[in-house]
């Protein structure tokens, strides 16, 4: 069993260690995308002119698409997202949500990048597909890993709060790992498997498919709870889309009629400018754990309710939609989120002592000249990896700040910058991997993140005061997280530095 | 404000169930120290602490989202008590008193219905 989990645990170390961390991150991924696309932050106008505007907008640029999609403002976010989808391509826009105007800001990735890491590992078309089934390898194995290494620390209860940072390499390696694995165990586990669930149609479609012979279509009816419509069997005509601000208020009122206060996220608009036209309102999940299924159907001319998924869809459903839920986390306020946040900074940080003790347990006592190939390997890619991919992840922030606003093709820099950053830190852990290479390399990495505020303030030019008096809380959050994270790297290449002097390794 | 306080009382918690195992009264009280119906009654104080901290949540929360803050809760407050012991045993003591403290203090804020 101990061999399983060394084993499993090591292979897929690397890229569990990656899908971990941009995952923790995507915890804030509204809050990245306000800072990468530079939104200060403003008095949003209410859910119904933002509807108004979409529409208007919608209207003017795509009138020909089958479908719109709008996503309402959160407020965490204040954007007003569109889509159109045209049987000849698609196009998708982020509106200013005061003026309904396309966002002025530079060209960037925003949030998105990481969050498309997190699931399929790369940014790019061809690769999301087989990203997706490396990251469910993963998860499964992930899964492995946490059955087997409860199993291998039977004294889980008598070790409970052991940690002896000053003790012997490995002691302290494996105290640390195991504090981090067991006390969050109900994080970890539910985060692994609810990531599977996630993505469950496609590693195991065929109880879907057989279950619902006809088509996928049938399966999401019965999860949402709204019946499939059949097309329209008269010939259509074109005809003017009913006032989308009055439908949000109706839904809006609809889901509130029990005390609760709940907005309106998306709307999606079928067949816009025809007789046939339907609209299809889902709440914000804001609210609530699970995602429940709780779309409101309307017609697209006249404005009337036609089908309510309210209470429609049945346990399993329920099973399912919490699960997404809790892996989303969208439900979280504010500090229940940031509990969320250190639950994956542990299992980060779990996957990363695992990795190190790995090693540690296996240096050679003459030194670190004296290793195998395949430890040198190891302690290669530990560091490309655990020091790269945060570091990375700074070099796409310093990027998006750095990279004059006019550019051309901007927002595919930003990835690129986060790949070189990563590739650069490789190459530094294959040149030198031993005790002094960490070191460089978490000094790197801090005074990577030590820049990001910087030049965050030195590029858009905020009155950091200003932006204090405002209760921006965007700016803020970012700026302390990075220092904070850079303040902790560059820790860690001080304590590493003695370490070197007084002759010991890592 | 409550999720603090709530962090507050499982940290103490978790201390507190911590001095009941022999190794870490030794930490915090010294080798040899008396340990006369210390683990009983620590032991007691830390379950007593959890419950209060998770009657907090549920309360403030409900049953879904609370339970989801305990389990958060008692991830990060288990870690915390570990480095207290590590860095500070000596605090051990007054950290879980502290944790009585705050959850008064709590106490007075829900009946005020002030969170």
């Amino acid at each position: 069993m101990s061999w399983l989990h060394t084993w499993a645990g090591l292979v897929v170390g690397w890229l569990l260690f990656a899908i971990f961390l941009t995952g923790t991150a995507c915890y804030f991924r509204p809050e990245i995308s306000a800072w990468m696309h530079r939104l200060a932050p403003i008095a949003l106008p209410d859910q119904p002119t933002q509807a108004r505007l979409a529409a208007a907008w919608l209207q003017a640029e795509a009138p020909d698409a089958v479908s719109w999609l709008i996503d309402v403002s959160d407020g965490r976010e204040p954007v007003l997202k569109v889509a159109a989808g045209r049987p000849h391509g698609y196009v998708a826009q982020r509106l200013d949500p005061v003026t309904g105007a396309p966002e002025a800001g530079p060209e960037t990735v925003g949030g998105d990048f990481l969050f498309y890491v997190h699931f399929t590992l790369i940014m790019s078309d061809w690769g999301r597909i087989p990203g997706r089934y490396l990251v469910g390898i993963c998860a499964m194995i992930m899964g492995v890993a946490i059955v087997t290494g409860v199993i291998v620390h039977k004294r889980i209860f008598k070790d409970a709060f052991t940690f002896r940072p000053r003790a012997a390499a490995q002691r302290a390696w494996l105290d640390g790992h195991n504090l981090l694995g067991v006390m969050s165990l109900p994080f970890h586990l539910m985060i692994t498997w609810s990531g599977l669930i996630t993505l469950m149609l496609l590693y195991m479609p065929w109880a879907v498919d057989a279950g619902y012979p006809g088509a996928r279509a049938g399966y999401a009816a019965d999860l949402d709870g709204i019946p499939m419509v059949a097309a329209p069997a008269q010939p259509v005509q074109p005809a003017a889309l009913t006032d989308l601000g009055r439908v949000v208020a109706a839904a809006s009122a609809a889901w509130s009629a029990d005390g609760r206060d709940i907005l309106v996220g998306r709307i999606e608009v079928d067949r816009p400018g025809t007789t046939a036209a339907r609209l299809t309102l889902t709440p914000q999940d804001a609210d609530q754990l699970a995602r429940l299924p709780e779309a409101l159907v309307f017609d697209g001319t006249t404005g009337r309710l036609i089908a309510d998924g309210r209470g429609q869809g049945g346990a399993v459903a329920a099973v399912h939609h919490t699960l997404y839920g809790l892996h989303l986390a969208r439900f979280a306020g504010l500090p229940l989120r940031w509990l969320f946040f250190a639950g994956g900074l542990a299992g980060t940080a779990m996957i990363a002592t695992g990795l190190v003790l790995w090693s540690v347990k296996r240096r050679p006592k003459t030194g670190a000249g004296d290793r195998a190939r395949g430890h040198r390997l190891v302690d290669a890619l530990n560091i490309g990896c655990l020091v790269g991919l945060p570091a990375a992840i700074a070099g796409q922030f310093l990027a998006n700040r750095l990279l004059p606003a006019d550019l051309g093709g901007r927002a595919e820099l930003e990835p690129a910058a986060f790949y070189l950053v990563w590739l650069a830190f490789l190459l530094a852990g294959a040149w030198r991997s031993d005790g002094v290479g960490w070191m460089r390399a978490l000094a790197a990495a801090a005074l990577l993140w030590a820049a990001v505020p910087v030049a965050d303030v030195l590029v858009t030019g905020r009155d950091p005061l200003g932006a204090l008096a405002a209760g921006d809380r965007v700016f803020w959050g970012m700026q302390l997280a990075c220092l904070v994270t850079a303040l902790m790297l560059g820790r860690l290449a001080m304590i590493l530095r003695a370490r070197g002097r007084r002759g010991g390794a890592a | 404000m409550i999720t603090l306080v709530i962090l507050a009382i499982g940290i103490s918690a978790a201390t507190a169930l911590a001095l009941a195992m022999p190794r870490h009264h030794e930490q915090a009280h010294g080798r040899g120290a008396v340990i006369r119906r210390q683990p009983v009654r620590r032991r007691l104080e830390g379950w007593a602490l959890a419950l209060i901290a998770a009657g907090f949540a549920v309360f403030t929360d409900g049953w879904g989202r609370g339970l989801v803050l305990v389990a958060g809760v008692a991830g990060l407050a288990a870690p915390l008590a570990a480095g207290l012991f590590a860095w500070r045993p000596g605090r051990a003591g007054q950290v879980v008193a502290g944790g009585w403290l705050v959850g008064l203090v709590g106490l007075c804020l829900l009946i005020s219905g002030l969170v």
